[in-house]
């Protein structure tokens, strides 16, 4: 067996073991598909080199892997297992091996490969299978399955597809530089815009900076995006007017600023921004910031919403940023993403110290918050801001959730 | 420094219309500054001009080019360009071939396009445009998903005329649902 391991890839070859000529000569038989001769390998490798990295186990006629299934907890770090040319007849074979955090997986020349006219199924199914970390899977190298039945399918483009897509990331620094410098920026930054007055912001624009804002663009009436509407600068909308094209921009820091001081008080949830960096020179650090935010004033109090900001800067004093070019995208935020903002504290719908409650009070309170779902607290504030007049919020009640304006969290009890 | 200035600024601007008063206040500024600032007020409006032609065509060429013509995508991009997918780096010509070629074919609709000339103490003089698309795109065998990205594209001077050929310098991209 030693020397089918590779040590510098703590990789190990049995391919075909059955017939290789040093056990032959031996007289010693394994063959990798009888379960005694599979478990003793296992052992072998868990005892010896339990680090193994690279497994390749092609053509040793496997048609089930219930005896491979310990090699998850044995051999953990294992990452690129190669199957082809085996008997493996279902995708359900690979169930077996849930917890492998594969990167690389072949699995060509098996009749499992045959099944599946549609390709995207094939994939799917296969990698639901596995249950392998969505975002560790860099590619499967069953390039090619061939069977007497079907042509040759391009696995290979419809395969990484799948892994690639799924291949997420959060954020990307592409130093740890640079996501000093960027994170360091983004603190100073968003405490000052979340403050309630953004005039500070004057000191991390540039002279020349120009700033423009987008939402998304829907033929259906987009109107609950509130503040951000009416300077929302989408280029194709407006080819027949240059001039609101640039009005829109605004141009030089003082406009930036007297800009952004007059968008809606917004309260950013830190923790959960993501940071791309597109790119950087000598002069110029691009980078895009992701994340979610809360309304915290005007009509559109407690609107979660969700955005995406490309800043371009360039470096100024120490280890600083000064900005040029600022482009903010928002959008409401996701049902999901509303639940996983703001994690810590839950937010709570008024900052004033809570009055005490009569009891009618107490009891409509009770009867309201069992008829609209939300906890105690939503309904309360309902209850309160309609003067306690049930009819009343439960009608403005009804109103807001048939918009969609109701966030999540009023629900949860 | 100039905060107390922008007040009067300001007002003035709210009670004219915006065109005319425009020119009055960079004129304005002019005196006190040097003709190359004057002149660069007025470069503004003819960047901004210049970036929403232009990013319009690059992006009706793009989008095209990934949905129907994915092998000559590459092209477009600078050969050390870099694009970030959903926080994965691919630099280069030829990890971006791979990639591309990987990805599944696709179709793209934009909803939203927003464009600005990026300041030129940023580029060193290199004119450069930044491009911001939303959307939602439907990679095969995957369901539809929404989308953001951004461009830097920079001028190159063409040998064959005096219009300048834009490339991709940097792609950020990310679904809005990345994380799910």
């Amino acid at each position: 067996m030693a020397k089918r391991f590779d040590g510098s890839q703590q990789a190990l070859d049995l391919n075909n073991i059955r017939v290789d000529p040093d056990l032959v000569s031996q007289n010693i038989e394994v063959t990798l598909n009888r379960r005694n001769s599979m478990l003793a390998v296992i052992k072998i490798i868990e005892e010896n080199i339990p680090e193994l990295i690279c497994l390749n186990l092609s053509n040793n006629r496997l048609y089930r892997l219930d005896d491979l299934a310990d090699i998850v907890n044995k051999v953990p770090n294992l990452k690129i297992l190669n199957l082809s040319h085996n008997e493996l007849k279902t995708e359900r074979e690979l169930d077996k091996l849930k917890g492998l955090k594969l990167v690389e997986l072949s699995l060509e020349g098996n009749p499992l490969c045959g099944h599946y006219k549609i390709q995207a199924d094939y994939v799917r199914l296969v990698f639901s299978a596995i249950y392998c970390q969505k975002n560790t899977i860099h590619k499967y190298t069953n390039a090619k399955c061939r069977t007497s039945n079907h042509a040759l399918l391009p696995y290979l483009a419809v395969t990484v597809l799948t892994s690639v897509l799924l291949q997420t990331q959060a954020s990307y620094f592409c130093s740890e530089e640079i996501k000093n410098i960027i994170l360091c920026f983004l603190q100073q930054y968003y405490s000052i815009y979340d403050s309630g007055d953004r005039q500070p912001l004057l000191q991390a624009y540039h002279d020349g900076a120009a700033f423009s804002l987008s939402i998304p663009f829907t033929l259906q009436n987009p109107s609950n995006l509130g503040e951000y509407q009416k300077d929302s600068r989408n280029i194709r909308r407006m080819k027949d007017d240059p001039t609101t094209r640039f009005r829109l921009i605004k141009h030089t820091r003082l406009n930036v600023v007297a800009f952004l001081n007059e968008l809606p008080k917004t309260q950013h949830d830190i923790a959960s921004l993501i940071v791309d960096v597109n790119t950087y020179t000598a002069t110029l650090l691009a980078f895009t910031v992701s994340g979610v935010f809360k309304e915290i004033d005007g009509k559109s109090r407690d609107s979660f919403r969700a955005f995406s900001r490309v800043f371009i800067a360039v470096p100024a004093g120490n280890a600083g940023l000064c900005i040029v070019n600022d482009e903010l995208f928002v959008r409401n935020a996701t049902t999901e993403e509303i639940r996983r903002a703001f994690v810590a504290p839950a937010p709570t719908p008024s900052s004033s110290p809570v009055p005490t409650l009569s009891a009618p009070q107490q009891e409509m309170l009770a009867a309201f918050s069992q008829k609209s779902g939300m906890n105690l607290e939503w309904s309360q504030k309902c209850l309160q801001d309609n003067d306690w007049d049930f009819d009343r919020a439960a009608q403005i009640f009804t109103g807001l959730k048939a918009q969609g304006k109701i966030p999540d969290v009023a629900f949860v009890k | 420094m100039q905060t107390r200035k922008s007040n009067p600024i300001t007002k003035r601007r709210k009670q004219f219309g915006s065109q005319f008063l425009r020119t009055q206040i960079f004129g304005w500024r002019s005196v006190k500054c040097t003709f190359s600032s004057m002149a660069s007020t007025v470069d503004f409006r003819t960047l901004v001009d210049q970036s929403c032609r232009y990013s319009d065509e690059f992006v009706n060429i793009y989008y095209d080019c990934i949905d129907k013509r994915r092998r000559n995508l590459t092209r477009l991009y600078l050969d050390k360009a870099t694009l970030v997918w959903n926080g994965n780096a691919v630099t280069g010509r030829d990890a971006l071939s791979e990639f591309f070629e990987s990805l599944p074919s696709s179709e793209f609709q934009v909803q939203s396009l927003d464009c600005q000339p990026v300041h030129e103490q940023a580029t060193q003089g290199q004119t450069t445009l930044l491009v911001v698309t939303a959307g939602s795109v439907k990679f095969d065998g995957n369901k539809q998903r929404y989308f953001n990205q951004n461009f830097l594209l920079t001028a190159q001077a063409s040998p064959n005329s005096d219009q300048p050929v834009w490339k991709i310098a940097s792609d950020c991209f990310r679904f809005q649902d990345w994380a799910n």
